[in-house]
């Protein structure tokens, strides 16, 4: 059970043991080979890589890698840790992120995962394995092959590209029991693009996630054994053509979910009684937050990284939503000036500051 | 428009085995509140094609010219099958 370090800086030359000898690149890390029951810390910075994962942690002992955002365990600084498949922050095209066959018990947290057009995860046949507190712009999972048991997928973000799914749950055989969990997940896409698209697979657990903005929020694409079930609770969903669907009603028990604003709320579910219609009426405070000047980031601003900063652009306006001038002689797109010196934390105009992930008006 | 529609479809049947073009039919339920709260349901079975026949040809344009430009997408590589 070795501690490894992967950063800015480093060598995959070095045996990676410290933050001193820290490796280049998730690959060099993976390539030591890392061993059930391993630990990766991967400090801050962008890794223009896709991960091929060689190597199976086991049961009670995963193989986990940690994307360090407050630095303690790497740089003292942090920082946001970005895995790309591409080169190229212009182009749309991405590799996929990561890759793996048949291997099992591993972990990531603390990730963004810029997988924009491909997939941040693309696992065939993979067991026992967790993502959690990830963000990812692309689609998040694709998972594959003939039998995958036990993924928990939880308070991670996804931002899915059109035509793709954010989490998609894909069996070439019918697979049951499969205990796979996504939990308090925020999931967001556009055209022809479903939330939790699921082929053939049963025994999955949906429980409180946000879901918006999709052609289907859940999908069920293939019947289910007879007896087989996912079920489905506690969960926002709005905005989509379709809530949640099924291919018979018995496949799908849902309850005390909220689904609104959609075409069709849901198709084929066996709904329970405590599921409604009332509109998410989400926390809009953040945006009179900004709108005062506030120092608050918002969901929407741009990040460090993107090629959007200081682009030149047409008919640019002079000030951005939270009224503050442009910054410098080129203009941004977007309504949200990116500044480097807002944060996640502290004062505003209005007196906001954030507990946890919701905006809280500050008495004191 | 309604507070809330759920529909519940079932009995797909493939009536066009023997047929030069796809034919089926399936049983369709609908049920929805109204914006006044009062629930509705109705019930019954369509068949493809003579389902469209109903359809204002404006709409239909609109429907068919999506499906067959969405299948033009991905014969050239640049549109993504929405259910693979």
């Amino acid at each position: 059970m070795t501690t490894y370090y992967v950063g800015s800086g480093g060598n995959n030359a070095n045996a990676g043991t410290s933050w001193a000898l820290r490796k280049l690149t998730l690959n060099g890390a993976e390539d030591i080979p890392v061993a059930a029951g391993d630990t990766v810390y991967v400090g801050a910075g962008a890794y223009r890589e896709s991960l091929t994962l060689d190597v199976s942690g086991s049961a009670g002992n995963p193989i986990t890698y940690i994307g360090d955002y407050s630095g303690a365990n790497t740089d003292g600084v942090g920082g946001v840790v970005r895995i790309t498949g591409s080169n190229d922050d212009l182009a749309v095209t991405r590799a996929n992120v990561m890759a793996a066959t048949s291997k099992h018990y591993r972990t990531f947290t603390g990730f963004q995962f810029d997988s924009t057009s491909a997939t941040a995860i693309s696992a065939t046949t993979c067991t026992d394995w967790i993502v959690d507190g990830c963000i990812v712009y692309g689609q998040m999972l694709q998972l594959l092959g003939a039998t995958s048991l036990r993924w928990t997928i939880r308070n991670s973000t996804v931002l899915a590209p059109a035509g793709l799914k954010a989490i998609q749950f894909f069996h070439s055989a019918t697979v049951d029991n499969s205990a796979h969990v996504v939990e308090n997940c925020l999931l967001m896409g556009g055209h022809n693009c479903d939330g939790i698209a699921i082929s053939r697979i049963g025994g999955i657990t949906i429980r409180n996630n946000t879901i918006l903005f999709f052609r289907y929020g859940i999908i069920n694409n293939v019947a289910l054994t007879v007896g087989q079930t996912e079920t489905v609770n506690n969960n926002i969903i709005a905005w989509c053509n379709a809530g949640i669907a099924g291919i018979s009603t018995a496949e799908i028990p849902e309850n005390y979910n909220s689904i609104s604003q959609c075409v069709t709320a849901r198709s084929n579910t066996s709904v329970g009684a405590n599921s409604n219609a009332y509109p998410p009426l989400l926390d809009p405070r953040w945006f009179f937050a900004a709108r005062a000047g506030g120092t608050l980031v918002t969901p929407f601003d741009l990040s460090s990284s993107s090629q959007l900063v200081n682009v030149a652009g047409t008919s640019p306006t002079t000030t951005d939503m939270r009224g503050a001038s442009v910054i410098g002689s080129q203009r941004e797109w977007g309504p949200l000036e990116y500044n480097s010196a807002l944060s996640t934390s502290g004062g505003s105009a209005l007196g906001f500051h954030v507990v946890g992930s919701s905006f809280v008006r500050g008495a004191e | 428009m309604a507070r809330e529609v759920n529909v519940y479809t079932g009995q797909w049947t493939n009536t066009g085995a023997t047929t030069p073009v796809p034919r089926w039919t399936f049983v369709a339920r609908f049920e929805w509140t109204d914006d006044a709260g009062l629930p509705h349901s109705d019930e019954r079975t369509y068949t493809f094609p003579n389902a469209l026949n109903g359809i204002p040809t404006r709409r239909l344009r609109g429907y068919m010219e999506t499906i067959i430009m969405n299948e033009a997408r991905i014969a050239r590589g640049i549109g993504r099958d929405p259910d693979a």
